[in-house]
């Protein structure tokens, strides 16, 4: 791989998006679009590991149709959220669960 | 369509599970012959997975992967006044089938919505779940159109962030714009995996290799796929013509590998893919290790028949029609009176035959609840039907992926269940241990494979496959693990919120 480690998750330019809002992400503020479900926000936000399995390992999406149940999030203190299947709002406040976030 | 805000009608005609090709179509034949009709769908709008849309809120710039058929269904569905859509709904049950204990759920018993009267013993109640909590639907028929997920392949490292279906990743890109990650290695069997990668490409996507796990079509194979399919070659020309323009990108695709591995600390650093036999079986000592942050797994789909059978129905072990499928007669009605089937569920057919088979079923319950389909219509769709299936045969026979070999990936360390984290390992523990040991159940009961939120969507094959090689035991002896309500995790506050209905008392 190239010298850079960070993955990059990208916005494609076929989509032409409202103005965004900002919403806090494990207490970063970062933008997002009206209409993006909350695995592009919080994957965008450069996160993978959205929660900690039974056993601390790190899980991120998976199917993004409510399958596989691997990318919980906590949204306005509300736990266990699937991320694929809410939209973002303005201003909300997600809080991911995942172990050793950096690497 | 009528948004869900509005409410449907207290007691439907017809209720139909999932917003798909199959749904769509049903709900449209049954709409226009006068039934009150309400489609249910986890999804914003109508499409499906196969044919999902972007929010409302995006504009999709640039051509669209739907082909016109279902585009034409979708705008059908939204200029289609009398269709009900309730968006972003689960149905977690179906209860009141004459066949089944559920029948004496307390949930019958609560008094239908303004009669103040019990409920009529011959309707069907739905449990669903919105945003303002869970809520009960009463009809007299049940069209399950439930569709299909990505098979789960369970192999070391196959839990790591980054390691993603084709549907997920498609889905993600296609309705959302999202390019989840940089590197890009797909792996799998199904056409579509490349077909998605020639769609990753023109999104700008660094595709470091595709590993197909099949050996090379044969001319021969390809002619007979070919022929199968007069007027329409679908899937394999849309396949073939991706192939071209990957291999003019320079992406290196490679028939007869797998991957064996994925790996990374807390997120997906790299894939090993090694070479397989015809039985999609590791070669030893051929491993290459590839960086990527994102694998993209496709080796076909298993329909999601959670619901039809937690509803009742019978279902039956069918290899080539990708996996435990639901029991119907030739109008798509399900062995429990008043549920009807159609689409992926029936058998992994795609989205052609879906779609026919849900004016079938429709077409049925307009039959069985006494009222007239237009002339004709029927044997219209017969003959749609068996043009589609000549073709869905020719795929699944070709690309029907070898399910023992996938079993023989995981090593003991490897997750079998990712919900409660239980090993490979454990499993054939138990199964060394318990000699008489052979059903899906057993397994589940001793090593809470399963158990988790899941509810065993992602390990049911895996395990099964495991039981079956180690057994030789057959797929039927092994048998699912039992599908009860509900059907998705609900809290026991939306449960409790039920009683009161409170969209439904005014």
């Amino acid at each position: 791989m190239s010298s850079d480690p960070t993955p990059r998750v990208t916005r494609t330019s076929r989509m032409s998006r409202p103005e965004p809002f900002t919403v806090l992400v494990d207490g970063e503020p970062v933008l997002a679009y009206p209409g993006e479900t909350l695995i592009s926000v919080v994957l965008a936000a450069g996160i993978r590991a959205f929660r900690t399995s039974v056993t601390g390992e790190p899980r991120g999406p998976v199917c993004n149709m409510a399958c596989c149940q691997e990318c919980f999030v906590t949204v306005d203190g509300r736990a266990r959220v699937l991320a694929c299947m809410t939209p973002v709002a303005d201003s909300m406040t997600v809080t991911t669960d995942g172990p050793n976030r950096e690497e | 369509m009528k948004s869900s805000s509005q409410g449907p009608d207290p007691i439907l005609d017809v209720v139909v599970v999932g917003g798909g090709p199959a749904g769509l179509s049903a709900a449209l034949t049954a709409v226009r012959a006068g039934l009150r009709c309400a489609v249910v769908d986890e999804q914003p709008r109508p499409g499906g997975q196969i044919f999902r849309q972007p929010p409302s809120e995006f504009v999709a710039t640039g051509s669209s992967s739907t082909p016109r058929w279902g585009k034409e269904l979708l705008a059908a569905v939204a200029n289609e006044p009398d269709l009900h859509w309730l968006s972003q709904t689960d149905v977690w049950g179906v209860f009141g089938s004459s066949t089944l204990l559920d029948d004496n759920s307390p949930l019958m018993t609560i008094p239908l919505p303004g009669t103040g009267s019990d409920v009529d013993e011959r309707l069907l109640m739905l449990g669903i779940r919105d945003r303002r909590g869970a809520r009960r639907l009463f009809a007299r028929s049940v069209i399950v159109a439930t569709g299909a997920y990505d098979l789960p392949v369970a192999f070391p490292g196959w839990t790591l962030p980054g390691v993603m279906t084709a549907g997920g990743v498609q889905t993600l890109v296609k309705s959302q714009g999202l390019l989840p990650g940089r590197r890009f290695v797909l792996a799998g069997s199904h056409p579509l995996l490349i077909v998605m990668a020639d769609q990753l490409l023109r999104e700008g996507a660094d595709i470091a290799e595709i590993a197909i796990a099949r050996p090379a079509l044969s001319v021969r194979e390809l002619a007979g796929s070919s022929s199968a399919a007069p007027g329409h070659l679908g899937v394999i020309s849309e396949a073939a013509r991706a192939a071209v323009r990957i291999r003019k990108a320079g992406v290196p695709m490679r028939f007869g590998t797998i991957v064996s591995a994925a790996a990374g600390g807390s997120m997906l650093r790299s894939v090993t893919l090694s070479s397989v036999d015809d039985r999609w079986k590791v070669r030893r000592q051929t491993g290459r290790e590839v960086s990527c942050d994102v694998l993209v797994l496709g080796y076909g789909f298993l329909p999601r028949t959670e619901l039809a059978r937690q509803a009742g129905c019978a279902v039956h072990w069918s290899a080539t029609e990708g996996g435990w499928v639901v029991d119907h007669d030739a109008g798509f009605r399900s062995t429990v009176p008043g549920v009807y089937v159609a689409g992926e569920p029936t058998g992994i057919s795609g989205a052609e035959q879906s779609a026919v088979e849900g004016r079938i079923a429709a077409l049925s319950v307009i039959e069985d609840l006494g009222g007239a389909a237009p002339s004709g219509a029927l044997l219209r769709a017969q003959r749609d039907l068996r043009r589609a299936s000549r073709f869905t045969r020719v795929v699944q026979q070709l690309f029907a992926p070898q399910l023992e070999g996938l079993s023989e990936l995981a090593d003991e360390n490897t997750l079998i269940c990712r919900c409660e984290d239980v090993s490979a390992g454990l499993v054939w523990e138990y199964l060394r241990e318990n000699p008489f040991a052979t059903t899906a159940s057993a397994v589940k009961l001793e090593c809470r494979v399963g158990m988790g939120t899941c509810q065993g969507r992602y390990c049911e094959n895996s395990v099964s496959s495991t039981i079956a090689a180690q057994r030789g035991a057959g797929r039927s002896e092994i048998g699912m693990f039992t599908a009860r309500a509900p059907i998705r995790p609900l809290s026991v506050r939306e449960l409790a919120s039920l009683e009161m209905d409170p969209e439904q008392t005014d």
